[in-house]
């Protein structure tokens, strides 16, 4: 009796087993193939002295990897990029979470304010570098002049203490919409009667906001704080259009000396060494990155 | 609590892996950089795509096969689309069954470097045969090695020089550019100047002339970061026809960059020029600069010859004239030059015999002159006549062989983009010790690595 419980059991579990296996090979052979195998591939390839088109290249062994600090320019690109995204990760919550709230409240025409603020997330970053870097030239020169504001009568492209932070301003300003549509949804989880029974114990608002908006809140946060990492740790789409990480090196990100050294100066193989330099950065931060969020228990 | 540092793991070399692929993702070859000529920049990001899509349609026509040939022409400058698909019509027209898709791209080498990478390079295309990027494609046996073919006694015999790649030929060159400064003689008539400068005294006393009547003289647009890297290339060969060895003792340390003549007559000619210019000269791009200039905004831009189809387009009114950048320590003037449009077909073409057909309807007298006419470039066509007299001092020029070919194609590869951003940045600061400290960098690690 007990033999054919199990044997039956473990017919099952077969069956299911095949289920499973059945459903996760495709994504499993997808994967693979578009994921793990370049990986390998940049692997090999940054072992070599391969230019991206020749048809015969030598090994190199770790001579690539060497040359990443010869000189400055990728501690000089990893400390831009770094930056630019503490900033954009700060910005992007602060104001990501402002906007929701106000749009979380009942004011006239909400509907027609939340379709306004998530209009940007329909264009393409290469269409808004490219109208923004004409924005910069014709536009804000001239207001700039108009209210005698010595720092904005020039093209902020061109001064290398503002270009980032016109980058950093034209990524929040497509790039707030859909955190801010995360956030709004996060915010519209919160159970009402929480926020009335807070009210009737006297809690001041932020109170409110820090004992029930922001625990409930959190998970997005979270989530929103790994999307827009990924965003800034990879940036590469608004620079190009807007100032190709000039003037002189001033915003160059990792992603342009990549393309750089790939793509203008044919050092292909030193390029992948240089990526997967940079993936490691990330990997790093992304295990504290989940490292704390998972002590936190938030996602 | 194993499985919770499996997954931690296994999400940092996610995110790790996701960031490689995005880099290898660029591949498609989207936006405008100015990588070779920065001709015209106009739908930059568009046009790949578009030749992309091109592409694709060509490989599923030549699937169809009912007898049609299809071949794919890509051309890596945008400004000569129109007149070589007038071009491409009419050899259809006389080859029936043949058809030929015109695609262009303003970003040429990476384009090329990715379809290359793929073995999908397009049937037949443009190339730039003097520069070590396609030498090399041509050693690798890319293109289709054309040596010995007829049609190519009718070129210039300078041109084929140039062309030469180990004794062997894999394109035909169709035009020089030349590279000087445009004049809007509309501008400067107007200030009473009825000649184009010919010293640099002439040329700074002509500016100081403009600078009192309170009129631009000189559009510099230093935003444009490949712009730069171009002026600087051509015109410290005009410094200087053989910068190669001059830079080659700086990178074996028998001189320092600080020591460089022509460096610092670089630096010191700019500094003259930036006091003719506009305030926002580091905000300008290349396309905005050339609009500027066509409409009479400004005397003067350090260009080439491809830039007279963009004025014409801004303003088909522009009376403009090229002439040779004067040597700015008064020594004698070359003017660079280049080989602008050639044609090569590639080892994959789909049907070799069409396509070296097309190699030869190129060189024909009638159709090599509707190209010249069109393209505004010296010809290197036998029997070409050459009446675009906005170019007629650069047609003195080569005829006298008063030329050199220019640096880019004697440099080790990537110098003109490692030095370009301490010329950016000398041309928005005026730091001339950051300069040459750049410079020094940037000249050691190139030709360390080449």
């Amino acid at each position: 009796m007990g033999d054919k419980k199990k044997k039956s059991r473990s017919r099952r579990d077969k069956g299911r087993d095949r289920a499973f296996l059945f459903f996760t090979a495709p994504g499993f052979i997808l994967y693979s193939f578009f994921f793990i195998m370049p990986v390998i591939m940049g692997f090999y390839y940054s072992a070599t002295d391969w230019d991206g088109i020749s048809k015969s290249y030598n090994f190199v062994g770790f001579d690539n990897y060497l040359k990443i600090f010869r000189t400055g320019q990728f501690t000089d690109a990893l400390f831009f990029t770094i930056k630019y995204t503490v900033l954009l990760v700060v910005l992007t919550i602060v104001l990501g979470l402002a906007i929701a709230m106000l749009l979380n409240r009942k004011i006239k025409g909400r509907t027609f304010f939340r379709g306004i603020y998530f209009i940007p997330a329909v264009l393409s970053s290469l269409t808004v570098g490219l109208i923004f870097n004409k924005i910069c030239y014709y536009i804000i020169p001239v207001i700039g002049k108009a209210l005698h504001i010595e720092m904005l009568s020039q093209n902020p492209l061109a001064d290398k203490n503002l270009a980032m932070w016109t980058i950093l301003f034209v990524n929040l300003w497509q790039g707030l919409c859909i955190p801010t549509l995360l956030f709004l949804a996060g915010l519209q989880s919160v159970p009402t009667d929480l926020y009335d029974g807070a009210a009737l114990d006297g809690a001041s608002a932020w109170d409110i906001f820090r004992y029930i908006t922001i625990p409930f809140i959190l998970p997005v946060v979270s989530v929103v704080f790994v999307l827009t990492l990924k965003g800034g740790l990879m940036v590469f789409d608004y620079i190009k259009a807007m100032t190709e990480g000039g003037p002189g090196s001033s915003t160059r990100s990792v992603a342009m000396l990549i393309y750089k050294h790939g793509f203008t100066q044919n050092k292909y193989a030193f390029a992948i060494a240089e990526a997967i330099f940079m993936g490691l950065v990330v990997a790093a931060i992304s295990a504290v990155q989940i490292y704390f969020t998972d002590k936190k228990k938030a996602v | 609590m194993k499985f919770k540092k499996l997954s931690v793991v296994m999400a940092a070399l996610l995110a790790a892996s996701s960031l490689l692929v995005a880099c290898g993702g660029g591949n498609s070859g989207d936006s405008g950089t100015t990588e070779k000529e920065p001709e015209t920049t106009e739908a930059a990001e568009e046009e790949p795509a578009a030749a992309e899509a091109d592409a694709e349609d060509d490989g599923q026509e030549e699937a169809s096969a009912d007898g049609e040939v299809t071949l794919e022409l890509l051309l890596t400058k945008t400004e000569i689309v129109d007149v070589m698909e007038q071009i491409a019509a009419k050899f259809c027209e006389e080859n029936p069954g043949v058809k030929i898709d015109v695609t262009s791209t303003s970003d040429g080498a990476t384009l090329v470097r990715t379809r290359a990478a793929s073995n999908e390079l397009p049937d037949i295309m443009n190339t730039y045969p003097a520069e070590d990027f396609y030498k090399d494609m041509f050693r690798d046996g890319y293109f289709e090695d054309i040596t010995g073919a007829d049609y190519l006694s009718k070129v210039n015999s300078t041109a084929m020089e140039m062309s030469n790649c180990d004794g062997n030929y894999y394109a035909v060159p169709m035009s020089l550019s030349t590279y000087g400064i445009y004049a809007n003689m509309d501008v400067l008539e107007a200030n009473g100047i009825t000649e184009t400068p010919s010293t640099w005294e002439e040329l700074i006393a002509d500016c100081e002339t403009l600078k009192a009547n309170g009129v631009t003289g000189f559009l510099l647009p230093n935003k444009d970061v490949g712009n730069v890297a171009q002026r600087f290339e051509r015109t410290v060969g005009i410094i200087n026809n053989d910068t190669y060895s001059e830079f080659k003792q700086v990178a074996d340390g028998e001189m320092e960059a600080k020591d460089s003549p022509t460096l610092q007559t670089w630096c010191d000619y700019n500094e003259q020029l930036l006091n003719y210019t506009t305030d926002d000269h580091m905000g300008m791009d290349y396309d905005i600069a050339a609009a500027e200039f066509s409409n009479g905004n400004g005397a003067f831009m350090l260009s080439g010859t491809w830039m007279l189809a963009t004025v014409q387009k801004n303003n088909p009114d522009a009376n403009v004239e090229l002439f040779a950048f004067p040597h700015p320590r008064g020594e004698t003037t070359k003017v660079p030059v280049n080989i602008d449009t050639s044609f090569s077909i590639s080892s994959t073409c789909a049907n070799k015999e069409i396509g070296l057909k097309f190699l030869e309807f190129m060189t024909r007298e009638d159709i090599a002159q509707m190209y010249c006419d069109a393209d505004g470039n010296v010809s290197t066509i036998e029997g070409v006549e050459y009446s675009i007299p906005q170019h007629a001092n650069m047609k003195t020029a080569v005829d006298e062989g008063n030329i050199f070919l220019t640096a880019v194609n004697f440099w080790p590869t990537g110098l003109r983009e490692e030095i370009r951003d301490g010329c950016q940045m000398f041309l928005g600061d005026g730091d001339r010790d950051a300069f040459f400290e750049s410079s020094q960098e940037a000249i050691e690690t190139i030709y360390a690595d080449n």
